[in-house]
């Protein structure tokens, strides 16, 4: 075992880490190579902490000269084989979409942190959490593609997210989003790291294929099911003559058919909604009230929910960790038979809230609790389920 | 409800930040309980009004904090500051035993005015003894450590020794020990104070 | 016409090179996109010839092609060259991620006028500043071909085009000295009508460790030679202009319109005006590249020295 490979893990054990720094090491120990960024509030704290960490393992960690530059390298890097992340905020994360667009069609598997922050504009409270990029993230980009977005809640699933969404983009060739904000950035929990071996054995490496006459995904006629070969890496033969931005074949050439590739392109990851769709239910069982969230407001609908249980009112948690594919389905089957549906978003718009509106029974009242900059307080939350539960 | 909730304000550089950070490096890491730390962030942290929060669960089977926010009222405030020291009020500190402790610097802080009418207010000219006994000010926190180990009993004395170890240079562990205990053993003669007014 | 002799062959002569274009590769015959009189087939082809007659291998030299007319030449690079279609202007940063992830390979970028000076300035200028081991080419055929027609950055003054129906009143931009400030390695300026210096230009580009910037003045007859007269870089003179109407008349416009940097020494900036200055303007091995540095950093981060 090489003395990079023995850097790479941190040793088993409990450690205090600030949730971006927590982010950092589970990408590291997701194998990240490359690291292409550029500085801003508030993620800066995952490039500086990459900076001195990604060199010691033998990988590289850039400052480029602006956010396009940095998904740019980002995705050549991960052309030439490299596992690459990139951290930015709202501001980068607009001016990345084009190169995400681009990632998406050749489907180029990278991981990219959103640190959230107040927005818009580049002034401001941008220390304060705003979980505004939800929409954007979702189609980010010109075209049509399908995006997964998970969004952690504390350091612990900062870290073991971030090697989910690694295992994500290399098993879909999709790009993959972690949704943190300016306030789970910079908190400091205790977080568990396991052993090497643990960690080898969740984690999904970046190897050449058996077959090499299969690139880019497709649709199997005989199964009707979307396979997904390996990622090419250039300078090896795994590699289309052309990585072209065009529709284009399984072998890399181009195709008229663009119905059928813009359909392979959103169908790879929606059919596989099952294995992509992660979430989480807290005292569901009997519930008449749903509440629906995810990441920070989850803390505080969790509180909120033990209170209101102890006064009698029947209410639980649907959490989901996987925002986007939107778990249509599940989603269903849990408002199905509720009385009311409460919604805490950390945004005005309310991006999940019109999903569910979309599922839920029509007849079903929904509500919701809307904060931008400071998060909810189990009380704003208890309050709500009380009026509803009347 | 097994929370408890420690809320440090101050200003910038006055060692707010360490402090809540050997607080959950205490109580987390070396005495296994849940807990979240959250500190103000950006320019006020380096000079402007500083805060930091710790939330610890005491109940050793929940394995993770909900809420992370300390909230009021809070079993332990440190205020370090004139201008924090205004805003607080009694109600912000929990009535009941053994918790709502607020622990104030009489150096930096020339009137506090909530504090008179909090029991379990105890002002330790922190930086004046920190300067007079080590010549330098950063002992301070070890201090304020001292007091809050004996004070919360949250975490064992080995913890906060640990971490001490931890997070101050290994050439000034000694002075910082003895800051510590200094701390502890001002902690002490207020507890006793505490109990013969209870008499 | 057979009685004008081998001047005028009556048949097309085989090309030797076409067989290892991609194009040729797959289709068996020369197939290029571009317009009659167009310099991007020249340059294609050399680009193919240089990997066959140096016994290069391609897939050492991956292809990282920015935005332009030129985006099409993958038809006619070598068979065995793999390539990155870019974004526009972002060619520079993607070579870099490439390079640093595998330091093995030497990526070489086709970028343009318009994509690297105008939307991409500022990679271009950062991988020059970095010294990333890479190879630039830039085909300046001062205008936006693809678009139809618009002025680019590096538009001669005077010169006329879809968006300045006048003229342009702008200074134009200079690749050379841009990359002579921001710091590449090995700098130099060719045209398409001196294909035989390209070539020299290209294998010590390519044979240079560190930022290698070429600048390669080609033709568009299509969206500039038809609009223009050939009295363009010859204001100082007063000639009365004639149309650029065929490929011949822009090669040899652009021929005239050359001026070697040994003669460009005796020259004022109003003889220069709408010049290009050719030759080499940077050889500099001495500066250290990129990844090597990195490298290091790596070593010193992993306490192995």
């Amino acid at each position: 075992m090489s003395d990079k490979d023995t850097k790479r893990y941190l040793p088993e054990g409990k450690y205090i880490m600030m949730g971006n720094v927590a982010m950092a090491e589970g990408a590291l120990a997701a194998g990240l190579n490359f690291f292409g960024g550029y500085p801003i509030t508030p993620s800066t704290e995952v490039i500086e902490h990459l900076a001195k960490r990604l060199p010691e393992v033998g990988g590289t960690c850039l400052q480029m000269e602006d956010e396009l530059a940095s998904i740019n390298a980002v995705m050549g890097a991960s052309l030439a084989g490299a596992k690459a992340m990139t951290a930015t905020s709202g501001p980068g994360l607009s001016l990345m979409v084009e190169t995400i667009s681009m990632a998406a069609n050749l489907e180029i598997p990278f991981v990219f942190c959103d640190v959230q922050r107040v927005g818009p504009g580049s002034h401001g409270p941008v220390t304060a959490p705003h979980h505004n990029d939800i929409g954007l993230v979702r189609f980010a980009g010109h075209g049509e593609f399908q995006v997964i977005a998970l969004a952690p809640m504390n350091c612990q699933e900062l870290f073991d997210l971030t090697i989910t969404a690694f295992n994500f983009a290399e098993t879909y060739r999709c790009p993959v989003f972690i949704l943190s904000d300016a306030y789970l950035g910079h908190i400091h929990e205790p977080v568990y790291v396991p052993s090497k071996e643990e960690v080898i054995k969740r984690v999904i490496m970046r190897e050449l294929p058996q077959d090499y006459s299969k690139i880019y995904s497709y649709k199997d006629n005989d199964t009707g099911a979307y396979v997904i070969p390996k990622p090419p890496i250039i300078g090896t033969d795994y590699y289309p003559p052309t990585a072209l931005q065009l529709p284009h074949t399984t072998q890399g050439l181009p195709t008229s058919n663009i119905l059928s590739f813009m359909e392979i392109l959103i169908e790879k990851v929606k059919s596989n909604i099952d294995k992509i769709s992660l979430t989480e239910e807290y005292r569901l069982e009997d519930a008449d009230i749903v509440i629906i969230a995810y990441g920070l407001p989850v803390r505080a609908s969790y509180r909120a929910v033990d209170e209101a249980r102890d006064m009698g009112i029947k209410v639980g948690v649907f959490r989901l960790i996987t925002v986007w594919p939107f778990p249509d389905e599940k989603v269903r089957e849990v408002v199905e038979n509720c009385k009311a549906i409460i919604i805490p978003e950390l945004n005005y718009t309310g991006f999940i809230a019109e999903q569910v509106e979309r599922v839920k029974k029509p007849e079903t009242p929904m509500t919701k609790i809307p904060k931008v900059g400071v998060f909810h307080h189990p009380d704003d939350i208890l309050n709500v389920i009380k009026e509803v539960s009347k | 409800m097994s929370r408890y909730e420690v809320r440090i304000v101050g200003y910038g550089g006055q060692g707010v930040i360490t402090l809540s950070k050997m607080i959950i490096n205490a109580s987390s890491l070396y005495g296994n309980l849940a807990a979240t730390q959250t500190e103000a962030y950006g320019s006020s942290a380096r000079g402007g009004r500083c805060w930091a929060e710790v939330v610890i669960e005491l109940d050793k089977n929940i394995k993770s904090i909900d809420y992370p926010k300390a909230m009021e009222p809070y079993d332990f405030l440190v205020v370090l500051s004139e201008e924090a020291a205004k805003n607080v009020k009694p109600d912000n500190l929990k009535k009941d035993e053994n918790t709502g402790y607020l622990i104030w610097d009489t150096s930096t802080i020339q009137s506090f005015r909530a504090a008179k009418q909090i029991d379990k207010a105890i002002g330790i000219p922190i930086q004046r003894i920190a300067v007079e006994v080590f010549n330098n000010m950063v002992f301070g926190n070890s201090i304020l450590f001292g007091v809050f180990t004996s004070l919360s009993k949250i975490f064992s004395e080995q913890s906060a020794i640990e971490t001490i170890k931890k997070f101050v240079p290994s050439a000034t562990i000694n002075q910082n020990l003895e800051a510590f205990e200094l701390g502890k053993q001002e902690a002490e003669k207020f507890l006793i104070k505490l109990k013969e007014a209870a008499n | 016409m057979s009685d004008l002799g081998p001047r005028y062959p009556t048949e097309k002569p085989v090309q030797p090179y076409i067989q290892y274009s991609y194009g040729g590769y797959l289709y068996g015959k020369y197939n290029s996109l571009f317009c009659a009189g167009c310099g991007y087939g020249i340059i294609g082809h050399l680009f193919t010839r240089m990997f066959e007659d140096e016994k290069l291998d391609p897939k050492l030299y991956p292809l990282i092609i920015g935005v332009g007319c030129y985006t099409q030449i993958v038809t006619l690079a070598h068979y065995k060259a793999q390539k990155i279609t870019t974004l526009h202007g972002r060619a520079p940063a993607v070579a870099t991620g490439v390079k640093m992830a595998n330091p093995n390979l030497k990526p070489i970028v086709f970028t343009g006028d318009g994509d690297c000076l105008g939307i991409g300035g500022n990679h271009f200028i950062h991988i020059c500043r970095r010294n990333v081991d890479c190879t630039i080419l830039i085909f300046n055929n001062s205008i936006y071909g693809m678009t139809g027609g618009q002025s680019a950055p590096t538009t001669l003054y005077g010169a006329k085009s879809t968006t300045t129906p006048y003229k342009v009143f702008e200074e134009r931009s200079d690749a050379v000295k841009l990359a002579l400030a921001a710091g590449a390695t090995y700098i130099a300026r060719t045209t398409v009508a001196h294909p035989r210096t390209f070539l020299k230009y290209f294998k010590k580009a390519l044979n240079h460790k560190g930022t290698s910037v070429i600048e390669v003045i080609t033709p568009c007859l299509t969206y500039f030679g038809s609009k223009n007269l050939d009295n363009l870089g010859a204001e100082n003179l007063g000639l009365p202009g004639n149309k650029m109407d065929t490929g011949g008349k822009m090669i040899e416009w652009i021929k005239r319109n050359t001026i070697r940097k040994n003669q460009a020494k005796f020259m004022d900036d109003n003889e220069l005006l709408n010049r290009y200055v050719i030759g080499e303007f940077r050889y500099d091995t001495s500066k250290p590249e990129y990844s090597e540095v990195y490298a290091k950093i790596q070593k010193v981060a992993m306490g192995d020295d």
